[in-house]
């Protein structure tokens, strides 16, 4: 049987943490709550699993894989409305007739187990608040139908106003159930999605289909990531045991207290289960951490701070004496669960970040520029010749400039960083040889990398309409990345490319990106400069 | 479900504030100077974390790079002797080139010298139901009809392992790490088992170094487990000091 986990991130419950991860990369203990959902699902025996995403695709396919760290086999598709990712779903057509096909929302985790997955429609469900006397909020829909315990038989009944509950149906066992986020649909089901079908109106669709056809299996109350209330609830079912079969690297050191490897916690520092610490984390004197409280990795807990009810995200300092009861911290970001507001906080010693990525961002930058100068230096009597070259054979300017925009930039526009890119060529125009690229493109923009406007390889550049016409999703995830002389795009495709091919390479660039994906494709580039290759050689062949 | 409800952005804003007021009420006491110490403080001990945390990782690598670097070099008469014997044996190939399954799943070329016959893989079939594993996860067998008379001493001497090196050098191993199975191996594999792969595999490890092939894969994989939980570059240096007397005396090796 497929699966179809739906991933698109759209939340605007969460929006504050959404900005730097999608909502369902968020981690529970020491991995994304994405992981442990797609753990669970291979351990089902489910090894075919197909993405619906949306925002910020790059980082589930930069995490996740192609599955072969899991055995499975993922494929990633974007749904151009996240809000409506069922029209993509539909598109696909993964499943044809009957063949039934497991849909589910990535953020949230339901404990359906081997048995309860067939070939028949399906709805997994959880008994509602009132039954289970838990605080979940919200209007809760109804399911009708019949229902079976994940291991139970099915009853067949009238469709009904409350569901009946199979192991005993007197009137106090009558509940209302409440979806768990999972289903199994039929390839008839999917072709049978109404267009534009938001969360809810899916939901709704998939009840009533199961009370014609199908059936209602309650698996327990899933954990969820619905709201930031639910991050710190989820931490505190699994650390307390309410939710078991979580995988995790830490291991239980006391009843309810998890610690990770190379842990320093200072012997005054107390731990009230349940209490979940990250790898290579510090808890320095008299810190009181718990109950309720998952730190993630690589954190530092300072002196005398005390941390209820609360996520640490991996890689964040919290300061001295601080005191954090029901809040979310990621970095300098806080989050008030009870409050439902954010702030950042600019004062680095009471909330912080402990990775530094600035000096190894500045040190890559200086050793760019170097290799830049290098490249000049040894290449100047090529750059002189070529612009006499041009000056006497050439009618008009010489050196043209694009005012493009430098990268990573910032999402305020008016922060966008521009600059003027050089090259001997128009704009417009386009080296019909690798070799005449190299000249009048390359060369002339090894200034631009010297003077730290971009690096030799990276993202193609665009001028600030070019990337204002840019879907958002794109815009947004090439605002992030950083640009350079040579991109994945040109030494891929030898025509200009497609608007789709040009989004795959920078998708596929932005996830690869490092020292050693850069050098082959420096290789790439100069391999096809010395070969004397035509640019547009390729395409006529296919064609 | 939660039915979801978004905040009006006034009212944010004042929960905001509300916030901020709150810590600056708490911390902001002290002025200028007090948040000046705070600072240092606050850099003195996140770049003490980042020399520590960062330079074991960076640490481990350099011995990994520098020490299978050194290795190759030394040991290449070794390697051109053990060569040339395997290929004047009976003319095959002197490395058996293997494909092993690293970090994360990601398969990698694994060279190790050739002590079998040429066509040991298609014997291997008819050799599986004499296993003395009763799981079917790992495979060896005592006394193996397959194993040439070179291939029994570097066997014994884990002479065969050593172009592994190469490996180490280019970052697929490192010294110390669970050994890299086969992919047959993992496609039987559990999720629970698949733990296995978090960490990048290595030459030697725990169950190498006290008892090797002799361990059934249960007890393989705790130990692995065990190691991954606490390893550290002191447990490195201890695994990789205890696996020369294994290799010498020959522990486990078949």
């Amino acid at each position: 049987m497929k699966t179809v986990i739906i991933a698109t991130g759209e939340n605007p419950e969460m929006q504050a943490l959404a900005e730097r991860h999608p909502i369902p990369m968020l981690n529970l203990l020491d991995r994304p709550f994405i992981q442990h959902v797609v753990e669970y699902v291979v351990q089902q025996g489910l090894t075919e699993i197909d993405f619906l995403l949306s925002h910020k695709p790059e980082k589930f396919e930069g995490h996740l894989g192609d599955g072969t760290r899991w055995g499975a086999a993922f494929r990633y598709h974007l749904a151009r409305d996240a809000a409506r990712p069922f029209r993509t779903l539909k598109a696909l057509r993964l499943a044809r007739g009957d063949e039934p096909i497991l849909v589910g929302f990535a953020d949230r985790f339901a404990r359906f187990d081997g048995e309860s997955i067939s070939s028949a429609p399906t709805v997994f469900c959880w008994r509602g608040p009132e039954t289970e006397g838990h605080g979940e909020q919200g209007p809760p829909p109804r399911a009708t139908g019949a229902v079976e315990n994940a291991t139970g038989a099915v009853e067949n009944s009238a469709a009904t106003a409350t569901l009946t509950v199979t192991e005993t149906s007197t009137d106090v066992e009558r509940a209302q159930m409440l979806w768990a986020g999972w289903a199994i649909l039929t390839g008839d089901d999917i072709d049978g999605l109404p267009e534009d079908l938001d969360e809810n109106g899916f939901e709704e669709y998939i009840l009533s289909r199961a009370t014609e056809s199908g059936r209602v299996v309650d698996v327990g109350r899933p954990l969820s990531l619905r709201s930031y209330s639910d991050l710190i609830e989820s931490h505190c079912r699994v650390l307390s045991g309410e939710f078991g079969g979580v995988f995790c690297s830490g291991w239980e050191a006391d009843n309810g207290v998890w610690l990770s490897r190379n842990v320093s916690i200072h012997p005054t520092a107390r731990l009230l289960p349940p209490v979940y610490i990250g790898e290579n984390c510090r808890i320095a004197i008299g810190a009181q951490i718990g109950p309720g409280a998952a730190v993630g990795d690589n954190c530092m807990l300072d002196g005398r701070c005390q941390v209820v009810n609360t996520v640490i995200a991996p890689g964040s300092y919290v300061g001295e004496g601080l005191e954090l009861d029901h809040v979310i911290v990621d970095k300098n970001r806080l989050i008030n669960t009870r409050l439902g507001a954010d702030v950042i906080v600019p004062d680095s010693f009471l909330l912080g970040s402990i990775s530094d990525t600035t000096l190894l961002q500045k040190t890559v930058s200086l050793l760019r520029r170097l290799a830049a100068v290098f490249f000049l230096v040894v290449m100047w009597p090529l750059l002189a010749a070529t612009a006499l070259a041009l000056k006497i054979g050439r009618a008009g300017p010489v050196v043209y400039r694009k005012n493009v925009v430098g990268l990573p930039a910032q999402h305020a526009e008016s922060l966008w960083y521009r600059y003027d890119l050089l090259s001997f060529q128009s704009t417009e125009r386009r080296a019909r040889t690798w070799l005449g690229d190299f000249f009048l493109n390359f060369l002339p923009g090894l200034i631009n990398v010297a003077r730290g406007d971009l690096s030799l390889v990276g993202l193609p550049t665009r001028t600030l309409d070019e990337i204002r016409a840019l879907p958002e999703e794109w815009r947004e995830f090439y605002l992030s990345c950083r640009a350079g002389l040579v991109n994945e795009c040109d030494v891929i495709y030898d025509v200009k490319p497609t608007g789709e091919e040009a989004f795959a390479a920078e998708v596929y660039y932005s996830v690869k990106m490092g020292i050693q994906h850069d050098l082959k494709l420096l290789a790439g580039y100069f391999s096809r400069v010395l070969s004397l290759q035509r640019r547009d050689r390729r395409r006529q062949r296919s064609a | 479900m939660n039915a979801t409800t978004t905040v009006p952005a006034a009212v944010n804003h004042t929960r905001r504030l509300e916030i901020i007021d709150e810590l600056c009420r708490r911390y902001g006491v002290g002025g200028r100077s007090r948040g000046l110490a705070n600072r240092l403080r606050f850099w003195r001990k996140k770049y003490s974390w980042i020399a520590v945390v960062g330079g074991t990782r960076l640490l481990k690598r350099a011995i990994d790079a520098v020490f299978a670097a050194f290795c190759l070099i030394a040991l290449s008469p070794v390697f051109l002797a053990v060569g040339l014997a395997i290929k004047f044996t009976d003319g095959g190939p002197a490395l058996f080139w293997q494909t092993r399954v690293g970090q994360w799943g990601r398969e990698f070329p694994f060279p190790k010298f050739r002590s079998m016959v040429m066509n040991a893989e298609e014997l291997k079939a008819k050799l599986i139901e004499q296993s003395h594993h009763t799981s079917a996860k790992t495979f060896k067998m005592k006394k193996d009809p397959r194993i040439t008379w070179i291939g029994r001493i570097i066997r014994k001497l884990s002479i065969d392992e050593m172009p592994q090196l190469w490996c180490v050098l280019r970052g697929d191993m490192s010294l110390v790490g669970p050994r890299p199975p086969v992919v047959r191996e993992v496609q039987q594999y559990t999720l629970a088992d698949r733990r296995r792969l978090d960490v990048v595999p290595g030459l030697t490890c725990i169950w190498q170094v006290s008892g090797r092939g002799d361990i059934p894969f249960e007890k393989q994989l705790e130990l692995d487990i065990d190691y991954i939980r606490s390893r550290s570059l002191w447990i490195d240096c201890k695994i990789l000091l205890a696996t020369i007397p294994a290799v010498l005396f020959g522990k486990g090796a078949y």
